[in-house]
């Protein structure tokens, strides 16, 4: 009994149809998850990307608002946290000032679709300028070698 | 149809699902090394911003270090800095001063838990300061003070695995050295007045001076012809006595000399405790004493006793000596010197230009809006400034009250200055206010610690020149206005100097150079310019 023939103008048996297709089959399934999974890592990279960018201007606007003094009323190792949600992603600043040093320490985070990113800068507190004692406490002639003539 | 032709037809159906699977392989690969790429770049991106993000981070911890130490009696930097403070034009490096290690800016990215440990460890490879491009003020010669520019400068780097990205970031500040109170000499005087006329009449003086001195004479002619003629042993031991101690009345002349009528200034007090303001007219002073003189002499002539007599003639040499007691106490207390006198031109004249708006606008190195927050930060107490804040764009008048820490310097324009008992407690090195202002009036109430300083403006003010101290307030510090033709004082208060302010050791050393120590160095809180390169 002759197969059916299934279109093929010369004809073709349904067991070699049928092996052509697991070929394909078995050649474009990894395929597609290679692509699936590339393109997966690197949408991950593009949002970490986003992510860092987008907390980097949160650094940047933390900064500027130190430089204006929003947090100079913070005592030593006091800490302000800001919140707020832009675009799908979750910023979170936490502002801590570290008096001693003349320095605020902020910790940055950006969330968003279950990434994040974060990281601690340094800021100089631009207004903080420790002067604690009267001078003459320290030996003027030390400090000065000869004093001047008038 | 023949089998075998049909088996070569199953078998390029094969081949040519093989091929197209090859295809789509050589263009999966393809898109894959694409898409690797891409992911790698982006990588990159990232690591070359937290690179230069670290180098960022440690500017700052270089920054916050070089100007707190630069202030900070006791530390290296304080003294480095101090000693070459007069070498402008010459670079300082203060690699030496910087920290040792920094802090990591802790990158973490990913899924999930997000206090876990750091995937990168950024580093600091190298880091450089130096001051370089200094220059002088534009004041007269000899000021230590100076602009310069402050150059940071930090190496970074980032390993992740083959991938090592590196970053140098460089920022420049504008440094400045500043003396943050009444500049040198006129920080070692109390009061200074440009313009002496205005405090008090020198023509009417020196008249009453001279009736004080022809008085003199004419009282004593007539002693003996108004003494009584029951005049005892005792009280004639006791009127010679009296009359032994009064001075020729040429001597009298000699140490009471006139008061310049020419154009002069005044300064002073040599005196360490309350001075009562309304004292400097002398004219006043002496009118109240007159009264007691007057009196006296109506008692001399009316003496029924010879007790009397010589108790009347004590009186009245007392007052009488009182009036020119108060001529020579003045011209001890102040100096009053024409303006045109070499005294004057010797000494402070020099220096005039040192009071002058352009001097402390050149020096004005924050400006501060009214709705500040830094500013409203420190009037209330809970900040700390250090230096010289502009705010001559406010057109209300400004008050400052309480507690105020650092030390600054206040430029206040035409809306002027209100002083409600600020650091009324007492006066602390870190803490010291000078306010200069711009021709604004200046009022104070309470007990208020800090230097004023009114100059002489053509900005505007309502009330130019108007200095308001009235009964029952004291101004502790300096009071300095070098005010030549406006100017509206009303001094009824206390005013006591206070050493604090004053920014060196005693004018025989040296009128020009403050005291290195009392130099502060402010950093512009942003940075000039920033460049960045990759390395």
């Amino acid at each position: 009994m002759r197969a059916p023939e299934l279109g093929f103008r010369q004809g073709l048996s349904l067991l070699e149809v049928l092996l052509a297709g697991m070929i394909l089959l078995a050649g474009i399934l990894p395929l597609v998850q290679i692509f699936q999974s590339s393109s997966q890592r690197l949408g991950s990279s593009q949002l970490d990307l986003v992510l860092q960018n987008r907390a980097m201007q949160a650094l940047a606007e933390a900064s500027s608002m130190i430089v204006a003094g929003h947090f100079s009323d913070l005592l030593a190792e006091e800490e302000e946290v800001l919140e707020k949600t832009e675009a799908g992603i979750e910023i979170q600043l936490k502002i801590r000032s570290k008096q001693d040093l003349g320095l605020y320490q902020v910790d940055v985070r950006a969330r968003s679709k279950g990434r994040f990113f974060a990281l601690t800068q340094a800021v100089s507190d631009p207004l903080v300028s420790i002067y604690q004692d009267r001078v003459e406490e320290l030996d003027p002639q030390a400090l000065l070698g000869e004093v001047e003539a008038p | 149809m023949n089998p075998g032709r049909r088996s070569r037809q199953g078998m390029s159906a094969i081949l040519v699902v093989l091929g197209l699977l090859s295809l789509l392989g050589v263009f999966g690969a393809f898109q894959m090394q694409l898409s690797e790429r891409s992911r790698l770049g982006i990588h990159r991106v990232q690591l070359s911003a937290l690179a230069r993000l670290q180098a960022r981070s440690a500017l700052q911890e270089i920054r916050a270090k070089l100007a707190r130490e630069a202030n900070q009696p006791g530390s290296p930097l304080f003294r480095f800095l101090r000693e070459k403070i007069d070498q402008p034009g010459e670079s300082l490096s203060l690699t030496s001063f910087l920290p040792k290690t920094y802090r990591p800016v802790a990158p973490r990215w990913g899924r999930g838990e997000e206090d876990a440990p750091a995937r990168l460890t950024p580093r600091v490879l190298s880091a450089e300061a130096e001051i370089r491009g200094t220059r002088s003020s534009l004041d007269v010669a000899g000021s230590e003070e100076w602009v310069g520019i402050l150059t940071l400068r930090a190496h970074s780097e980032v390993q992740d695995g083959g991938l090592k990205v590196g970053r140098e970031l460089e920022e420049n500040y504008e440094l400045r050295s500043l003396l943050l109170g009444p500049p040198r000499p006129f920080d070692q005087v109390g009061l200074y007045f440009g313009r002496a006329q205005a405090l008090l009449d020198a023509p009417e003086v020196n008249r009453r001076r001279q009736a004080y001195l022809e008085a003199q004479v004419r009282i004593l002619s007539k002693l003996e012809s108004l003494s009584p003629p029951d005049l005892g042993e005792a009280e004639k031991a006791r009127l010679t006595e009296i009359l032994s101690g009064l001075l020729p009345p040429e001597e009298v002349a000699r140490r009471t000399p006139e008061l310049a009528e020419e154009e002069a200034v005044l300064w002073g007090p040599y005196h360490t405790g309350d001075f009562y303001l309304r004292d400097l007219d002398l004219v006043e002073v002496l009118s109240e004493i007159e009264g007691n003189v007057t009196q006296a002499e109506a008692a001399l002539t009316s003496a029924s006793s010879g007790k009397a007599f010589v108790d009347a003639v004590y009186t009245l040499i007392d007052h009488h000596s009182r009036s020119l007691n108060r001529i020579w106490d003045y011209q001890r207390m102040f100096h009053w010197v024409p303006r045109d006198s070499a005294k004057f031109q010797g000494t402070l004249a020099p220096y005039l230009a040192r009071l002058s708006p352009r001097y402390f606008r050149d020096r004005a190195h924050l400006q501060i809006h009214p709705q500040d927050p830094v500013l409203e930060r420190w009037l209330d107490g809970k900040a700390r400034l250090e230096g010289v804040l502009d705010l001559t764009r406010w057109k209300a008048p400004l008050t400052l009250a309480g507690d105020l820490r650092g030390r600054v310097l206040l430029l206040v324009g035409p809306g002027g200055i209100h002083l409600q008992d600020v650091n009324p407690i007492s006066s602390r090195a870190g803490d010291r206010i000078t306010v200069v202002s711009l021709g604004g009036p200046v009022s104070i109430q309470g007990e208020s610690h800090a230097a004023v300083l009114m100059l002489e403006s053509k900005e505007g003010a309502k009330d130019p020149g108007r200095i308001w101290i009235p009964a029952g307030s004291k101004l502790v510090g300096k009071l300095i206005a070098p005010l030549s033709e406006a100017g509206d004082l009303e001094l009824d208060g206390v005013f006591r100097d206070d050493p604090l302010w004053m920014a060196a050791f005693p004018p025989e050393k040296t009128l020009d150079k403050p005291f290195r120590g009392d130099y502060a160095f402010a950093v512009d809180p942003n940075p000039l310019f920033s460049r960045g390169w990759a390395r």
